[in-house]
């Protein structure tokens, strides 16, 4: 029954696209990509102007183990990606500048230009800490009333720089965006901008190469500060040049699923009866064939207006997360497993409030670590109940840590949260279930809360370090833990 | 090359409307100007909220920190080309 239903808003919903396809062409695509170039390399050059036009990677740990995190456009011009290790990069390159990660820095840049996104819409994403979608009315906006001490006062509508006004088409406010960006964060910061229907469609737009990017360099085609509008009636033309893998969320994995039924380009995928797609996928094979075809469907998660409501149906489609971990390349080697056990304690606090601020539990967990002769040790394991806190984990992954033999020195701890559902009340702290007390006292408040409630003192926990800094406030066992995980950006969301 | 200093210094600033600019400081008796301001961030750590800014002349970069509790200034690196 779900499936017709959902087959027959599809087929009416594509027959409402190709009709309106007319009067699109009358209308701008609506929904933008901000996405900011080589965005910590090209801070750490903003900072420093004799950085500028050099090769240049940003690294959390100057460990010649250790990854680049972010590369400069000079650096990729090399060859020299993310992820690629300091002592590649540095035989590829000598002379490049290898600097550690500020994370304030880049957040702070972050903050001033989502500001500047404030001014255009009150409709922002800020997807990560690099990129941010907008979603821009098309029509002038009618203005809104306001209520003030008994008179009724119009307020105009947003779309303009610093005040209300007169309305800009999306290609103006994107063209204004970059020049703002570059007049009131730093002159060395580019973007790139991409105008669509959907999300999806506006981030493979801001991915394009811009029109006279030369080809074929070391670093690939040129696609930084450029801005490109997708219009619908193109996608057959845009998606005869790409591959499957080259879409936005299309995993290998789903490539190969895809290529079994016949489906071995984005174009074959964009014209594949929906109806099929859903028999196959469910709902994923029907949001996926939404997005390759131009039609809304995931709405923009706002920074800082969030309605509950929009949250639920953000989690009711198919980006839920699907684990929170944290890892760290260590900055020193050791095979003293007491000392190692703050790192994972430090790893697994990092990893819970992450998970805490997306409303989620989890019913199961990972631990892996990477040895220096080559060996990996990794197990994970399903739990009876939900577990939220840092402390779980932590007591929960001592078991299996305490069966482990390290036969050479620790050099990469991983640890996080799987089987993820969203949380529905409150749970209480389940700590010393059965489970040896790994050196917490038993006596603690953590674990003897009378009156206040174990739940209660977590949120507080949280809000302190919310306000003051990850770890203002944390367990004894962390007191000497600043040096190990330092404060760090993830990757994506 | 880049050098870490972190040592005390004396600073001339601007305080304008919404932000503060540094115009020169003196670090070991010596006065240097400030030509640009790059780029300014904070960071808090335990109660204390820490002002950096990233300025140069025309052959050096320097970072600087204020110190919001104790108003304190201090020279934290410097590039020289």
């Amino acid at each position: 029954m779900w499936n017709k239903e959902l087959t027959n808003y599809a087929l009416t919903n594509s027959g409402l696209a190709i009709r309106n396809s007319q009067s699109e062409m009358r209308q701008f695509p609506r929904i933008m990509l901000v996405d900011m170039n080589s965005f910590f390399a090209s801070v750490e050059q903003q900072a420093n102007p004799f950085w500028r036009g050099q090769p240049l990677g940003v690294c959390v740990s100057l460990h010649a183990t250790s990854t680049l995190i972010a590369t400069s456009k000079e650096a990729k011009a090399l060859g020299i990606k993310t992820g690629t290790s300091i002592y590649k990069a540095k035989k590829i390159c000598p002379e490049i500048v290898v600097v550690e990660a500020e994370p304030e820095k880049y957040r702070e840049v972050n903050r001033r230009i989502n500001q500047i996104f404030g001014d255009y819409t009150d409709r922002v994403e800020s997807y990560s800490i690099d990129e941010s979608f907008l979603e821009l009315r098309n029509n002038p906006p009618q203005p809104s009333l306001t209520l003030r001490e008994g008179v009724a006062a119009v307020k105009p509508p947003l779309n303009v720089r610093g005040g209300r006004g007169s309305y800009k088409n999306p290609l103006e406010v994107g063209a204004e965006i970059k020049k703002r960006i570059k007049a009131e964060v730093g002159e060395w910061l580019t973007c790139s901008v991409g105008i669509s229907s959907n999300k999806f469609l506006a981030k493979l737009a801001a991915d394009m190469p811009a029109r006279h990017a030369s080809q074929g360099e070391a670093g690939g085609e040129n696609t930084s500060d450029n801005m490109t509008v997708i219009w619908r009636e193109h996608l057959p033309e845009i998606y005869r040049r790409k591959k499957l893998t080259e879409l936005w969320g299309l995993s290998r994995g789903w490539a190969k699923r895809l290529v079994r039924l016949g489906i071995l380009t984005p174009l074959d995928l964009m014209n594949y009866p929906v109806a099929n797609l859903i028999a196959v996928f469910g709902k994923s094979g029907f949001w996926l064939w939404q997005r390759v075809n131009g039609l809304e469907i995931d709405k923009l998660r706002i920074s800082d207006y969030g309605l509950e409501e929009e949250s639920a149906i953000r989690n009711s489609q198919s980006d839920n997360p699907k684990s929170f971990g944290n890892s760290w390349v260590l900055n020193f080697r050791s095979r003293d497993k007491e000392k190692l056990k703050s790192v994972i304690l430090r790893l697994a606090e990092k990893a819970a409030r992450r998970m805490r601020g997306e409303g989620q539990v989890a019913r199961g967990l990972y631990l892996s670590i990477r040895l220096t002769s080559g060996e990996h040790l990794g197990q994970s394991k399903k739990l009876a109940g939900p577990i939220e806190t840092g402390l779980e984990l932590y007591e929960q992954v001592m078991v299996i840590w305490k069966s482990w033999q390290l036969q050479s020195e620790a050099m990469h701890i991983a640890v996080g949260f799987t089987n993820l559902s969203p949380r529905v009340n409150q749970l209480k702290l389940k700590l010393n279930c059965g489970l040896t007390d790994y050196g917490l006292n038993p006596k603690s408040a953590i674990r003897n809360l009378p009156g206040l409630g174990q739940e209660s003192l977590q949120k507080c926990l949280d809000t302190i370090n919310d306000k003051y800094g990850e770890f203002t406030i944390r367990s004894g066992l962390l007191t000497r833990s600043s040096d190990y995980a330092p404060d760090s950006i993830a990757f994506g969301r | 090359m880049l050098e870490q200093i972190n040592q005390p210094i004396e600073v001339a600033a601007h305080f304008g409307l919404h932000q503060v600019r540094p115009l020169k400081f003196v670090w070991r008796g010596r006065e240097y100007r400030v030509q640009k301001v790059n780029l300014t961030w904070s960071r808090w750590e335990g109660r204390t909220k820490f002002y950096y800014f990233a300025v140069s002349d025309n052959a050096n970069y320097y970072k600087l920190q204020f110190n919001s509790e104790s108003l304190a200034w201090t020279l934290l690196e410097s590039y020289v080309e």
